[in-house]
């Protein structure tokens, strides 16, 4: 009876797996292959989907990214844009509007920064077409600003694509016609003009004025990748014509387009009557990564535990002779002849079937197969059989499905019973644990501690290998199968960051003995995992981890900063060299320093003068650049810790970024199986000085805020909403969204708006921007955790600034949740 | 003299700029080393040719492995997880055998990352050839990287050829040639087998084993004998 319960016992883990593994046994039912994507839209003069300077309702493939450089008539538009959901297109744009003042004015061309949105509404059916809303121009000066609502239906079977659509704005500043929305609307009739500081959405013009009809018709010929394309466009180009030689004949533009490969396109167009225009785009997708192939070596193979002759002898008892009758072969036989005297079906092991059958007294007790198969259809579906002598003696177990073939497994793992006997012999443990770091070095991941009990480990690892944790995962866990003596049965998995334990993931040792190799082996062994948080280093493991201290690391790299959309000059870049270093004393304490010296470059150049009225926290970034070099852009001591399971904490002091020194500490309540968790953070500095070394100038402030993250279910997306004092000294809040890919992509953008108004904020009215950040092994063919990342402002303000810290929390912590996790956990036997 | 200095300062630059670190080159440091591999390969010295009777004295299991690029290389079983045979080189390269099917791939750039076979499979569960069926279907399994795993799925009709003799390491087998034409509507690609009809062992064998990767031929130089299993 013990036996029996003990048996139950082991088993109920392995329950987990059966589902998994009974899951991996359903014949596929996927389509052969994805097919071919249709070809993807080709974008207009404005970077966005479209037909030459009019848009479609057409939408490009998901997590498309595109680099869109035209011209024509003195107009240079410069747009990234990004497919962010797959019916939503955004655009960021930047355009050089040449004579676009008078001849008097202090320049004469425009330097002008757009935002546009495009959202699809109704998909194309087979009968009706695309329709899409856009806002062109949303969040700048408003220059180019219009609103549209726009169908694209295409023909041929693709070849042809027509688009009709109505405009408001800049899409009906010719020929336009009383807005339809303002017979009803009275407000609708007339269209206020963009507020002059611009960089505020421009509510108060949605929609509004006369309205104007626009469209075209693209057409793919069958010379491959060549397209062309006619558009009736409804743009006057008023403010271009006042003082520039552009001078609009007719509404009709024309268009000649080639695309060589799928990740370039060319454009010529014959614009308005008057002038030639051209066009190039390049294009790439988040998912689709640069470099396809890696050049990572294999993982060592899992080593499957011996099987003893007992294990055997107690499986034969419990299973006698086990066959495998999984080959969809009906019966042939009757029940009711079968010399069976009863038969019982249980449920075992999660919903497996499992009948029990007795033979009568006159059988010969040789292993009755056809009757196996008379019982399954007896009995409805019955996953395994075993068939008992009149006194009970098991004769044989028969798998007739693939759950009952896995059940036999499992049973058979129950009957392993490994000694233990090398369990709390330190000399053994520590071979052990050499042995273990030893092989997960050739697995490409550190060991920080190990901590063993009879039937279970739990393995601290450092990954600074794998961009994504579960593959470092999968490496330690094969090591683990390696190494481990059999009798451990559960592996628990702990990735330490910055000397912090973060989230435990678990596995039973069976599963992984159980699904390597297997098709479907990294989802299913993955749904098993148990993933928790875990707990504060202590104990052993941190007497194990401590020995490895102190930790010196040092760098020596390039560094580009790059200073964009200065009317001066647009782009102006340095090439620095960054010298960085690090001492760790403890797990999560450190001291660690950056320096960069400038080798070439122009950033010392600007001489951008900040007209700011507010506390100048950011405005005067142009004398850091020009007076620190060399500068000391960081130099702190920080520590960082679990206050408990879920609680992260970080304290940091000294010179915290480029522009301010002082101490901040950090709070965040994370824990692993929730979707969304809440940070704060508080500081007092002081502003540096600019020569960036150890001066500091009199500006101190109190800044901090709290923050809420929620990983959305949608897409991917993450959202942050912050709200504190910042730097300036304002109070108000950011909001946050950003698009979290499971190849370590991330794409985002913010907007923060605080008590300081958009009058004394300046240009740009608010603080706002993109982000970026892009893992490197997605542009290189072998495994790294670097990333490049960049955040892109419009304007550097000082309203709404908060302190640009490197080691925050949420980061650290963000892509090791439970679901995160899973969402990476492909590579997990790689 | 100068001229020395100079160049000594511009290699020192160039090595700084490359990138280090105390973990050994920076990311920019290993893109350098591998634009150079690309200018100035390092030539594959082939494989030195094993001596079957010492390979057979070592009780381990061996095969051929060989692509169209490089010479070929010898691997050997590691570890066998039920039925799932690794067999894995010094470079870093392996393949999982189920039966004489490539179940998985390591280290070849876009790998396999599973295979699912039917049972009447017979290149993954041999049977003697007059048992092997018409035509069988197989699921392809891989994943962009570290992105969405995806699946080709193809169904696979064999053609008997003549038997023959083939030589691996010294050693004749007669087999059959098996050609094994496999297509879904995006493709076509086909694999060959040389099979002892009797047993239906594969000796030889070219296989696809993915759209961006060559095909790859095994030879079974030294045949793999599982341990008793449950």
């Amino acid at each position: 009876m013990a036996g029996e319960h003990g048996t139950n016992r082991r088993l109920a883990p392995l329950a987990w797996a059966l589902a998994g593994a009974a899951l991996a046994c359903v014949p596929a039912t996927a389509p052969a292959e994805v097919p071919l994507p249709p070809e993807r839209p080709s974008h207009n003069l404005f970077g966005v989907t479209g037909l030459i300077d009019t848009p479609t309702a057409q939408m490009q493939p998901d997590a498309q990214i595109s680099l869109t450089s035209s011209y024509f008539g003195g107009f240079y538009r410069n747009t990234v844009s990004f497919q962010v959901l797959p019916f939503l297109e955004g655009a960021f744009r930047y355009s050089v509007l040449d004579e676009f003042f008078p001849d008097d004015s202090v320049r004469r061309a425009l330097y002008d920064r757009s935002f546009d949105v495009k959202l699809r509404l109704v998909e194309e059916g087979v009968y009706w077409p695309s329709v899409a809303v856009g806002l062109q121009d949303f969040l700048g000066t408003g220059v180019y600003s219009g609103e549209y609502v726009v169908a694209s239906k295409d023909f041929l079977g693709g070849d042809l694509t027509v688009t009709g659509g109505m405009g408001w704005g800049r899409f009906a500043s010719l020929n336009g016609f009383n807005n339809p929305i303002g017979w009803y609307l009275d407000s609708f009739r007339t269209r206020e003009e963009p507020r002059s500081g611009g960089g505020d959405v421009n509510f108060g013009s949605f929609f509004k004025g006369d309205a104007g009809f626009f469209g075209g018709v693209s057409w793919r010929t069958p010379l491959d990748g060549l397209s062309l394309k006619i558009e009736y466009s409804n743009d006057a180009y008023t403010r271009e014509q006042e003082f520039s030689d552009f001078d609009q004949s007719i509404p009709i533009n024309l268009g000649i387009e080639y695309r060589p490969t799928s990740w370039a396109e060319i454009g010529a167009y014959y614009m308005y009557g008057q002038e030639f225009g051209l066009r190039l785009t390049l294009s790439g997708n988040i998912l689709d990564p640069a470099f396809g192939a890696e050049d990572e070596p294999a993982p060592l193979p899992v080593l499957p535990r011996p099987v003893d002759d007992a294990a055997r002898a107690r499986a034969a008892a419990e299973l006698g002779e086990v066959r495998d009758l999984i080959d969809g072969a009906r019966s042939s036989s009757f029940f009711g002849e079968a010399p069976i005297a009863g038969v019982t079906v249980e449920e075992r092991l999660g919903g497996v079937r499992w009948a029990r059958a007795r033979l009568a007294a006159s059988a010969d007790h040789a292993c009755p197969v056809t009757e196996a198969r008379a019982i399954d259809a007896e009995y409805g579906v019955v996953d395994a059989v075993s068939f008992e002598t009149p006194d009970g003696a098991v004769v044989c177990t028969l798998a007739l499905r693939p759950a009952g073939e896995t059940a036999i497994r499992l049973t058979r793992r129950a009957a392993l019973d490994y000694p233990t006997g090398w369990a709390g012999d330190p000399d053994r443990e520590a071979a052990i644990r050499a042995r273990l770091a030893e092989d997960m070095a050739g697995n490409g991941v550190r060991l920080v501690a190990l901590t063993l009990e009879p039937t279970a480990a739990t393995l601290l690892i450092e990954n600074d290998r794998f961009n994504q944790m579960p593959r470092a995962i999968g490496r330690a866990a094969r090591s683990m199968a390696r190494v481990l003596p059999p009798s451990v049965e559960r592996f628990e998995i702990v990735p330490v960051e910055a000397g912090v334990p973060t989230v435990t993931v678990a596995f039973a040792r069976s599963v992984l003995e159980d699904r390597v190799d297997r098709p479907d082996a990294a989802h299913l062994t993955w749904s098993t995992a148990e993933v928790t948080d875990a707990p504060r280093l202590s104990g052993a493991a941190l007497e194990q981890a401590l020995g490895a201290y102190p930790q010196l690391a040092w760098a020596i790299e390039p560094l580009i900063p790059v200073s964009l959309f200065d009317p001066d000059e647009p782009v102006r870049a340095d090439l620095q060299l960054a010298i960085s270093g690090s001492v760790a004393f403890a797990p999560g304490a450190s001291v660690t320093g950056t320096l960069t010296k400038r080798i070439v470059g122009n950033l010392d150049d600007i001489t951008r003068t900040s007209d700011s009225t507010l506390p100048h926290v950011r405005s005067d970034f142009a004398e850091y650049l020009d007076e620190g070099d060399p500068g000391l852009t960081r130099l702190t001591a920080d520590y960082v810790t679990k206050l408990a399971p879920s609680v992260y904490g970080r304290v940091s002091g000294g010179l915290l970024e480029r522009m301010f020194a002082g101490i901040q500490g950090e709070l965040l309540w994370r824990p692993a199986d929730q979707s969304w968790g809440v940070g704060g953070e508080i500081a007092y500095v002081r502003q540096r000085d600019f020569d960036t070394l150890f001066d500091l100038q009199a500006y101190d402030v109190v800044t901090g805020h709290v923050s809420l993250y929620w990983d959305t279910p949608f897409h991917g997306l993450s959202l942050q909403l912050d709200a504190g004092r910042y730097l300036a000294g304002d109070w108000g809040g950011t909001v946050g969204v950003k698009r979290r890919f499971s190849n370590g992509w991330e794409i985002g953008a913010f907007a923060t708006f605080t008590d300081v108004s958009f009058d004394e904020f300046g240009e740009g009215s608010f603080d706002k921007g993109i982000y970026v950040s892009i893992p490197l092994n997605w542009t290189l063919p072998y495994e790294s955790r670097s990333r490049l990342a960049s955040v892109i402002r419009p304007l550097s303000r000082d309203g709404g600034q908060r302190l640009q810290i490197a080691n925050r929390l949420n980061p650290l912590v963000e892509d090791l949740g439970s679901g995160p996790l899973a969402s990476r956990s492909e590579g997990f036997w790689e | 003299m100068t001229g020395a200095r100079a160049a000594l300062a511009a290699l020192l630059l160039g090595g700084l700029l490359a990138g280090c670190s105390s973990q050994g080159p920076t990311d920019l440091g290993k893109v350098g080393l591998l634009a150079w591999d690309a200018v100035a390969p390092a030539p594959e010295a082939p494989a030195p040719l094993p001596d079957r009777a010492a390979l057979e004295a070592t009780g381990a299991a061996v095969i051929r492995l060989a692509g169209s690029a490089g010479p070929p290389g010898y691997v050997a079983a590691l570890a066998d997880n039920g039925g799932y045979v690794t067999y894995q080189d010094a470079a870093g390269r392996a393949v999982v055998l189920h039966g004489a099917a490539i179940a998985r791939t390591h280290g070849f750039g876009h790998d396999l990352t599973g295979l699912r076979t039917a049972r009447e499979d017979p290149v993954s569960h041999p049977r003697p050839l007059i048992a092997w069926p018409g035509q069988v279907v197989r699921e392809y399994q891989y994943r962009v990287k570290d992105g969405a795993a995806y699946s080709v799925v193809l169904t696979c009709l064999f053609e008997r050829g003549p038997r023959q003799h083939i030589e691996i390491l010294g050693r004749r087998h007669q087999v059959v040639e098996v050609a094994e034409r496999c297509a879904n509507h995006r493709r076509r690609v086909e694999n060959r087998h040389w099979v002892e009809a009797e047993t239906g062992r594969i000796w030889r064998s070219a296989q696809w084993i993915g759209p961006f990767e060559d095909p790859l031929t095994l030879e079974i130089v030294t045949p793999y004998r599982p341990a008793r299993r449950w």
